[in-house]
């Protein structure tokens, strides 16, 4: 992924790396609009339930320098992190800790909401994307399927 | 006048979630078209991008 990224940024002024469990719920929103004026090379959504501070199933990669610090700054966390289960996000979680001055860490609930009723970022109408996180793919597909043919959210807990 | 940004939507699926992947592949392009942004589908997962860590960083 990281070797595409940089070679597509070549070509693209922002990448938005989005996994499959994730649904646009508000086409309006571009990612310009979700972004505003914080000009960062990298934007990531927070979590909010769990372990992990941060959720790097939705990341925004903007082409510059700011952003090809930050690519190196994760190369450089390879040794500490790289057998981690959590990979990457375990990298951006570190950055996290250290306030990394490159990276937008979004709240929880704007770049990415849950469908977990009890949580602050829980998706509501006009939320940019909900994101069936954690669970098996097959509860995710029904869940998903759900919100597709209702827009409705079949809620799951905590 | 402002440059209009490229933008290239990148999703990750794989073999494990194809399922998945065909149920927000047309949410996910719709979104795209929206915007007029490119879209790209990556034949590699979540879970395969975190096992692989060599792989996904060797290039960076």
């Amino acid at each position: 992924m990281g070797k595409t990224i940089r070679k597509f940024l070549v070509h693209y002024d922002m990448i938005f790396q989005v996994g499959s469990d994730v649904l646009f719920t508000n086409m309006g929103i571009s990612l310009d609009e979700l972004t505003g004026r914080v000009m960062k090379g990298v934007h990531i959504s927070q979590e909010t339930f769990g372990d992990s501070q941060i959720n790097a199933d939705t990341i925004i990669w903007r082409a510059g320098d700011a952003c090809n610090r930050v690519m190196d700054r994760i190369n450089g966390l390879r040794e500490q992190v790289g057998s981690h289960p959590w990979g990457i996000q375990q990298a951006f979680n570190i950055l996290f800790n250290a306030n990394d001055p490159d990276i937008d860490f979004m709240p929880h609930g704007k770049m990415q909401s849950a469908p977990i009723r009890d949580l602050p970022s829980a998706w509501k109408p006009g939320d940019f994307s909900i994101h069936f996180q954690v669970e098996s793919n097959e509860k995710k597909y029904i869940r998903c399927k759900h919100f597709l043919n209702t827009g409705q959210v079949l809620w799951r807990s905590l | 006048m402002k440059m209009k940004t490229r933008t290239l939507i990148l999703q990750g699926h794989s073999e494990v979630n194809e399922e998945l992947y065909q149920l927000t592949l047309h949410n996910h392009a719709s979104y795209a078209g929206h915007h007029k942004y490119d879209m790209l589908q990556l034949n590699i997962s979540y879970k395969e991008a975190m096992d692989d860590w060599e792989k996904l960083f060797v290039s960076f």
